[in-house]
């Protein structure tokens, strides 16, 4: 037996930094140490080569065992290294495992958390900024917190907030006295609540906050409705017996913590032209408006304030009344009972009247004047109270003052004959003053030429006319002029004009500095005396005044 | 012999055979067995170890000779840092060995 044998293989599996002829070393010096010991054994103690053997390997031991060893003590480093690399990297990879794990984890909570988190902005981005927003529930109830439910009452949210759309919604509370409005965006809104059993009206505030859905309670007055008639009555003698009414209504009923108003606290629709009858001075009817309304008003303490302002006639009624125009008021407090027809008296002095005038007078110079073209002059002072076509003969009290109205009747006639003889009658026997004319507007649409207008009923001292052409004052004989208190005026047209300013500087009678800053002009239009087609426009009563405005 | 005695000294021994010739692993064995009077048998277990050992270490240097058809041998023999830790282990065995006597008596009756 020799050693190594055939296919003997002591090692471990080859190592892949083990030099290439480190196990063919170690078995070749192995393998001559014990070819050496058994050539020994054969030469000194006489054995056979099998022998010699078998005494070598047992006295050498195990020889792959010590070939193993060396070959282990060659490599241990080595191999101890490749181990200690390997078992980093295995420890690395399972570190990297675990920290590839860790961060996947994490990575899908944060995943996760912000999903949740995007969730949650866009729900409160939603809330915030879309129209659909909060609950907003409105209980309306009766006479107290915890009376009957108010059905019908009707509620209108309205936007507050600058820059967004008004957004007004209205509803009507349920049987029982409930309404929600969803939803509602983020703001500030007024809440108007309009009580149809007693007329009244609260507005509120209220404010929605994102996310918070929120609730009023409410307390609607327990009133019930009144019938009621306004009745005005103003001091005559005045122009037409036609007066321009402003009137108001306005109260207030605490409810609990609420103050209810009015619904009518400024009601225009009692508001007009109001014809006066001239033997009592009453009247009960709007006549621009129509028939007398009779008023629902809630049964509770009520103050009415009627403002008298004169009418112009290029300003509708109700427009006059919504300028707020300052008047002399007349107030009446009154309390309405329900179940019966109040009525409601106002007695108009002449005082507030004549305040009227002033305002209306002052009012038109400010804002009343014509529109012109460029080639026009500029307007002139003056004022217009009242212009009215002259259908027949039209008897005048002027009696607009104290001072006036015990004035005579005075009586002008037209110039022309027939049917075309105009007579009217004014107030005289006083020092009249007339400054300006401004509107001849209504006097005539179209001119064609050479139309000569007569102004009478006053002393013409001075006047201007633009466009047309200035003539002198000439009396027209053979007409009647009983008063005999000026000569008449004729105004030639020279071009085709639908509006004309006319500027009489002075038209007194008597005393000027004693006389009433107030006065009646008749204009009309006269035909040419050698034109026969040219026909009568219809004569206008311009009332006038120079009166300047006390307190502007 | 006690293996551990021989364990201690077989360095200083390899080195002392291979310092004047080099020799390969079976000349080491029987130059040791008889240079000790067939005291020391160092078994060839331990001896190939520390060869290796040795070689690594730097003490020794190895080169191979042929020996006959397929057949090499391997030489060590001391390379001037194996001969400076030898004088170092000479001088510790000296002393050692020499304190040693001097608490049982003489080499000579220590051997005898």
């Amino acid at each position: 037996m020799r050693w190594p044998e055939e296919n003997t293989n002591p090692f471990p599996s080859p190592h892949r930094q083990e030099p290439a002829v480190l196990r063919a070393d170690i078995l070749d010096e192995l393998a001559d140490h014990l070819a050496l010991s058994a050539e020994h054994e054969m030469e000194f103690n006489g054995q056979t080569r099998t022998a010699a053997w078998a005494r070598a390997l047992d006295r050498f031991g195990d020889p792959d065992a010590v070939a193993r060893r060396l070959w282990w003590d060659a490599m241990k480093g080595k191999v101890m290294r490749d181990w200690i690399q390997t078992g980093i990297a295995g420890l690395s990879a399972v570190v990297v495992l675990f920290v590839g794990i860790y961060v996947i984890m994490n990575m899908q909570s944060m995943q996760a958390t912000q999903a949740k988190l995007a969730e949650t902005l866009q729900r409160m981005n939603g809330q915030s900024q879309t129209p659909a927003g909060e609950t907003l529930d409105i209980e309306v109830r009766r006479g107290k917190a915890d009376g009957p439910p108010a059905a019908g009452v009707r509620v209108e949210l309205r936007a507050r907030t600058v820059g967004k759309d008004n957004w007004p919604v209205s509803l009507e509370t349920d049987a029982q006295g409930r309404m929600k409005f969803f939803p509602v965006p983020e703001g500030t809104y007024a809440i108007t609540i309009h009580d149809p059993q007693s007329g009244m009206t609260l507005r509120t505030d209220h404010t929605v906050f994102a996310g918070v859905g929120t609730a009023r309670k409410l307390v609607a007055p327990d009133v019930a409705l009144a019938r009621a008639q306004l009745v005005l009555k103003q001091p005559l003698p005045f122009p037409n017996n036609r007066m321009l009414v402003c009137v108001k209504c306005s109260g207030t009923l605490s409810v609990g913590d609420c103050r209810w108003n009015p619904e009518a606290e400024f009601f225009v629709g009692n508001a007009g032209m109001y014809e006066f009858v001239q033997e009592t001075g009453y009247s009960q009817c709007a006549t621009i408006k129509g028939p007398a309304t009779m008023l629902l008003l809630p049964a509770i303490a009520l103050t009415f304030t009627a403002c008298p302002i004169l009418r112009n006639p290029k300003y509708p009624p109700d427009q006059l009344c919504m300028e707020n125009m300052p008047c002399q008021e007349a107030i009446q407090s009154v309390t309405l009972t329900a179940g019966q027809e109040n009525v409601v008296t106002m007695e108009l002095t002449a005082n507030q009247v004549q305040k009227a005038e002033q305002y209306m007078k002052a009012y038109a110079a400010k804002r009343w004047m014509p529109e012109r073209n460029a080639d026009e002059p500029p307007p002139l002072d003056g004022y217009v109270w009242a212009a009215h076509p002259i259908e027949d003969t039209v008897r005048v009290r002027c009696g607009m003052t104290s001072t006036m109205a015990d004035a005579a009747p005075a009586t002008v006639t037209f110039p022309g004959s027939g049917e075309d003889a105009k007579e009217c009658t004014a107030g005289g026997g006083m020092d009249w003053r007339m400054l300006t004319i401004v509107d001849m507007a209504n006097l005539t649409k179209t001119y064609p030429s050479e139309c000569r207008f007569l102004i009478s009923s006053g002393a013409l001292i001075s006047h201007s006319v633009f466009p047309w052409k200035r003539t002198a004052c000439s009396r027209e004989s053979g007409q009647p002029f009983p008063l005999e208190v000026g000569p008449a005026l004729h105004f030639e047209v020279l071009r085709d004009r639908e509006v004309a300013y006319v500027d009489i500087t002075a038209f007194v009678r008597g005393d000027a500095a004693a006389a009433p800053c107030a006065g009646v002009l008749l204009l009309a239009p006269c035909p040419q005396p050698d034109n026969g087609e040219l026909t009568w426009r219809s004569p206008h009563l311009l009332v006038v005044s120079d009166t300047p405005p006390e307190d502007l | 012999m006690d293996s551990q005695l021989l364990a201690g000294t077989l360095e200083m021994l390899v080195l002392q055979v291979v310092t004047s010739n080099p020799a390969y692993g079976y000349q080491i064995t029987q130059e040791v067995l008889q240079r000790s009077k067939c005291y020391f048998e160092l078994k060839e277990g331990s001896l190939y170890p520390a060869l290796h050992r040795m070689e690594r270490e730097g003490f020794l240097e190895s080169y191979w000779v042929e020996a006959g058809p397929k057949r090499r041998r391997k030489y060590y023999r001391a390379t001037p840092q194996g001969l400076a830790a030898l004088e170092k282990k000479q001088a510790e065995w000296h002393r050692f060995s020499t304190a040693v006597n001097g608490v049982l008596g003489t080499p000579a009756d220590a051997l005898a």
